[in-house]
């Protein structure tokens, strides 16, 4: 049972307050995806561009690869 | 001291309706409630919030929204019943009968405004002086496409989404705060979204940032 009346639960079904359309869900949840992507991306992009004291970023070392092969 | 009680009882009743409350399991432990305010005083407060209120813009990676803390506010008298100390008593003892556990009369109120483009990732809100969270919606209607939902979810992904609540003015939605009380406000598409947040403090809380009830 997920639910426990605790007064006048006749007068009130909880299951109102729950969207349950479709087309609203999957907009809700796609919006989430993008904030989660877009706040994913943050972090990565952070930790990629954090330079140790006196050392080199996740990114500079991906760069110099990238040019060494380019080269 | 007999018109005092009488007084504090007829205050209590003009603020506080919550007289229906429904305990739910899934995802995580949360109760659900119609109507958290009296009419008369969902509108007061409501018109304070679109006119009289003074907000502070907050930004991080996983939100961004306009918030107010109520303890900056006493000197507005309309909006005092929010503080009544047996308003919060009621409430307090309401919210621990609620979720089957004591909380704590040590209580945090804050409202948030989110417009267009605003948010809230998901995320648990995990913080050690916060037990339990109590959120009311207010508003004029907002349409189902608006934007703006309270999300419970049984994860941290949005493969995780369990619930998504509508957003009827006066109702309230509480859940207890742990490592797993994963939530998130989607993104408010149009209009103006409202919520009055009741935190619920541990004794050890030390930000004096609290209303107390007696």
């Amino acid at each position: 049972m997920d639910k426990v009346a605790m007064s006048k639960p006749e007068a009130f079904d909880p299951e109102s307050l729950i969207e349950t359309d479709p087309i609203i869900l999957k907009q809700v949840q796609k919006d989430l995806s993008e904030e989660y992507i877009r706040f994913m991306s943050l972090v990565l992009n952070e930790r990629l561009n954090a330079r140790p004291r006196g050392g080199t970023s996740l990114f500079d070392h991906l760069r110099k690869a990238a040019s060494n092969e380019s080269s | 001291m007999m018109t005092d009680s009488a007084t504090a009882i007829e205050t209590n009743d003009d603020i506080l309706a919550f007289g229906t409350v429904v305990r739910r399991t899934v995802p995580y432990l949360h109760i659900v409630s119609p109507q958290f305010y009296t009419e008369l005083f969902a509108e007061t407060l409501l018109r304070w919030l679109e006119s009289g209120a003074t907000w502070r813009l907050k930004e991080a990676p996983l939100f961004k929204q306009y918030e107010l803390g109520f303890t900056h506010f006493k000197h507005c008298a309309e909006i005092e019943g929010l503080w009544d100390p047996g308003v919060l008593a009621r409430l307090r003892d309401a919210v621990s009968k609620g979720f089957g556990v004591p909380v704590s009369g040590r209580i945090n109120i804050s409202a948030h405004k989110l417009v267009a483009g605003q948010h809230g990732s998901i995320h648990t809100d995990n913080e050690p002086d916060e037990t339990h969270r109590l959120v009311v919606q207010l508003n004029r209607g907002r349409a189902s496409d608006a934007g703006g939902n309270l999300v419970l979810l049984s994860g941290p992904t949005t493969d995780d989404m369990a619930i998504v609540f509508k957003q009827e003015t006066n109702s309230a939605v509480g859940f207890g705060l742990g490592p797993a009380s994963y939530h998130a406000i989607g993104r408010v598409r149009t209009g103006t979204r409202f919520t009055i947040i009741y935190t619920f403090l541990t004794d050890a809380v030390t930000v004096k940032n609290y209303f107390v009830a007696p």
